[in-house]
């Protein structure tokens, strides 16, 4: 017999799809699907950012990615949940991650989803280097 | 004496100038901290980052966690993902 997974975590060099998250996590039984979609902005104080760079501890981020969907499904009544996070060189309005939830009730999908996106942007082994048309720097590594 | 895998990302890898390295400390019981120290001491540019933390096989350990032959240490400076 076939086990489905309530989980659907990837890391991709190729663009994100949003209906493909979005149909992973819908169900009959779930009223609230909520989609973060994290795109890439093209401006950091009041400077102008030409595009974006992503790298990541692969093996570690997926097991991170994990630990983190393993919590929501824990902590809210979720029915799926797909965290999708690309890397690579990506362009101003690309869309970096994607954060779907499916749950009952739309209280537990955006709290579920808000607490995937805050702790992934705290735990999960990802780096972003904002190119600017003058320099580089990597987001946050410097107090 | 301990031989390990040092795996470099984001602003680390800048700093160290390498991917992956082994790395090498004359002892007989190394821990996550005695590699910390060696790296500051080696790249002291490490101990200007918001924050370095250090996972072992994947996953983050303190500086207290005994490393083993052929361990694969990872430098992760401050995440950034999202």
């Amino acid at each position: 017999m076939e086990v489905r997974s309530n989980k659907d975590i990837h890391i991709r060099s190729i663009a994100l799809d949003e209906a493909e998250c979005r149909e992973f996590v819908c169900l009959p039984e779930a009223g609230g699907v909520v989609l973060f979609i994290g795109t890439v902005r093209n401006h950091t104080e009041g400077r102008e950012v030409v595009r974006l760079e992503f790298e990541s501890r692969e093996s570690m981020a997926l097991k991170e990615m994990h630990k983190i969907a393993d919590k929501v499904c824990g902590q809210w009544p979720i029915h799926k949940v797909a965290i999708h996070h690309r890397v690579g060189s990506l362009d101003i309005g690309e869309v970096a991650v994607i954060i779907a939830v499916s749950a009952a009730h739309r209280k537990a999908a955006f709290e579920a989803c808000m607490y995937a996106i805050n702790t992934l942007k705290e735990t999960v082994p990802i780096w972003k280097k904002e190119i600017f048309s003058d320099g580089e720097v990597w987001v946050a590594a410097h107090p | 004496m301990v031989t390990v895998n040092l795996y470099s990302y984001g602003i680390a890898r800048d700093i160290v100038n390498e991917r992956k390295m082994p790395l090498t400390l004359e002892a007989d019981i190394v821990t996550v901290g005695d590699i910390r120290l060696h790296l500051y001491d080696k790249y002291p540019r490490l101990k200007s980052l918001a924050s370095l933390a250090i996972g072992v096989n994947d996953e983050y350990v303190n500086d207290d966690t005994i490393v083993t032959d052929q361990d694969e240490i990872i430098l992760i400076p401050p995440v950034s993902g999202g």
